[in-house]
Order: structure tokens, then C-alpha cells, then sequence
């Protein structure tokens, strides 16, 4: 009769033991900071990117650059950059700039990344032309900010994607 | 009989012996859980405050870029920022920015760090550091870098 009753109690107890690890251990706390800096992040990121003077091209917006470098692609840009004593035209100038700028940030703050501009297919056919990259893909989880721009024709895509 | 009633007896306090210790076992472990529990709640109480400051400081009028009257968003204007220490260091921001230190970095082109705001909390237990690319317009050469406003929450 008491192993009953010690059998009973070690039951509930085992239940109760799940139900705390179910609700409380295995409950991921929502991390307010995480999501919200992702995706601001990555937002406020790409926006100020874009307006940004680069004082090597004249003053022309860094949206300015990735523009004249997606016009000119076979060209390499037409806009030239004195950058470190040496002329550059503008895709190649855009590929030290965010080198240096995502150096600077997302590197610095071990935030893992891929920042790419491309422009989408004109037919289901061809595949699409990356003009930049930046960093590696994501394996896992990410969050996504597509920022569309402009250009001769068509539109190019700029894609920063913070990995989780 | 007699020894029989005994062994009951002793069975009885063995089974409540028992059963006291695993209570105390849920007991302890609860108390962990909980106590486990309210430090996330704290950490998460203290990210909110950064996500405040950070807005707070982003939509003041002595640190945002305007023209015409019309704020930009996410912009904070360069010459604002150098006098801002000074605004920023007066009481009454303290109601507002409470316990945390905001540096404004520039980050392209050139380097450049302004202190808008330093209220660090003495023996503070813990700080956050978070981070929130803006732009930095200078109306002197009409032009806009690329920066990064630093905030760091104390508790």
C-alpha cells in the first residue's frame, strides 16, 4: 500500500519535473535586443550605406556608384575613384568601400553577414547577375533586407542578410 | 505483533523520509529555475531600455538632422552632435537617457568619436553595448558619412 502511495508521489513529481522543462528551461526567452537590432540593423544599414558620400569619387552617393557600376557592369563603371593614389572605376572602388565599411561594423561587432547586389533574370532562363558580394552566406537562420535601386532598364537588388 | 507493528512504523518513516527529501529535491530545483528565470527577465528588461534609448536619442530635436523643418530620419546632423555634449551633460537629460553613455562613430569617410552622453552607473553590475548605423549630414559641406551611434545601457 505505501509503495503505492511512494509510487503515486514519485509520478507526480516526474511530471512535475516535465512540465517545468518543458515551460521554463526549453522556453526560449524572447530576446527583444536580437530581433529588433537584426532587423533594424540591417534596415538602417543599407539606407545610410546608400546615401553616403564617398569623397574619392567626387562626392558621388555610394547609391550613385552602385548605379553607375550596374550601367557599366562590362565597363567596370564609368565614374573613376582616386582612391590610395590609384584611379578605379566604380565597381571596383565599391568592392574596397564595403569591404572596409562592413570591416568596420559587422565584423567588429561579430555579427555574422552577406551583403550582395544583383540584378534579377530577364527570363526564366538566364540567372541572375551578381555584381557584389560581401561576406558568406547564411547556413542557418537569417534575417532579410531587400533594398530595390533603379537603374538603365531595369532594377538591381540589394540584399543584407544578417545570419543568426 | 509487536515486531510486525514496528516494521510498519519503520516503513512508514522511511516512505515520509523519502518523500520529504523529494520535496526538498522540487523545492531546490524550483527556487533554481526561478531564480534562473528572473536574471532573463532582468536582461531582457535592460535590452528594452537600450531599444528606447537608442529611439529616444534618435528622435531628438538637438541631435536630428532637419531642413525646412522636415526631420530626416535616421540622420543625425554633425555639427548638432559636436554640441551636444554640453546640451546633453545639463540634468534634465538624465530624466530622459537615465544611466547609459551614447558615442557617435564615424565610420566612412574618415575616423571620427563624439561623447553625446555619459552617465555611466558606478559599480554597475552589468553593461550592454548596442549599435544603430545612422547618417551624419554636415550642412557645412552638404555632405553625409556613414556612422555608428553607440549605446551603452548600464544596471
Amino acid at each position: 500500500m505505501e509503495l503505492m502511495g511512494l509510487a503515486i508521489v514519485v509520478i507526480l513529481l516526474s511530471l512535475a519535473f516535465l512540465f517545468v522543462v518543458r515551460f521554463v528551461i526549453l522556453n526560449e526567452p524572447a530576446d527583444a535586443r536580437q530581433s529588433f537590432q537584426e532587423s533594424e540593423l540591417a534596415a538602417n544599414f543599407l539606407n545610410t550605406m546608400l546615401e553616403t558620400n564617398a569623397p574619392e569619387c567626387s562626392d558621388a552617393t555610394m547609391a550613385a556608384l552602385i548605379q553607375d557600376c550596374a550601367n557599366y557592369y562590362d565597363l567596370q563603371g564609368r565614374i573613376t575613384c582616386q582612391s590610395q593614389g590609384s584611379n578605379l572605376q566604380s565597381c571596383e572602388f565599391l568592392k574596397f568601400a564595403h569591404q572596409d565599411l562592413f570591416a568596420r561594423t559587422f565584423e567588429t561587432w561579430k555579427v555574422k553577414y552577406y551583403f550582395e547586389v544583383y540584378r534579377n533574370p530577364q527570363s526564366p532562363s538566364t540567372s541572375r547577375l551578381t555584381l557584389l558580394t560581401q561576406g558568406q552566406a547564411c547556413t542557418g537562420n537569417r534575417r532579410l533586407k531587400v533594398q530595390p535601386l533603379p537603374v538603365a532598364g531595369s532594377t538591381i537588388y540589394l540584399g543584407l542578410h544578417i545570419c543568426s | 505483533m509487536e515486531k510486525r507493528g514496528q516494521m510498519q512504523m519503520m516503513e512508514t518513516v522511511a516512505i515520509l523520509f523519502i518523500f520529504f527529501i523529494l520535496i526538498s529535491l522540487g523545492f531546490i530545483f524550483y527556487t533554481q529555475v526561478a531564480k534562473q528565470s528572473i536574471a532573463t527577465k532582468a536582461e531582457e528588461f535592460q535590452d528594452l531600455t537600450a531599444i528606447q534609448v537608442a529611439q529616444l536619442a534618435g528622435s531628438l530635436p538637438e541631435l536630428q538632422c532637419s531642413e525646412q523643418n522636415i526631420v530626416k530620419e535616421n540622420c543625425i546632423d554633425y555639427l548638432k552632435a559636436q554640441a551636444a555634449p554640453a546640451i546633453l551633460a545639463k540634468p534634465e537629460y538624465f530624466d530622459v537617457l537615465g544611466y547609459a553613455t551614447l558615442t557617435l562613430q564615424k565610420i566612412y569617410p574618415g575616423t571620427d568619436e563624439i561623447p553625446l552622453y555619459s552617465r555611466p552607473l558606478v559599480n554597475a553590475d552589468n553593461k550592454r553595448a548596442s549599435f544603430f548605423p545612422v547618417a551624419i549630414f554636415d550642412p557645412a559641406s552638404s555632405t553625409t558619412a556613414f556612422g555608428v551611434l553607440v549605446i551603452e545601457v548600464y544596471s
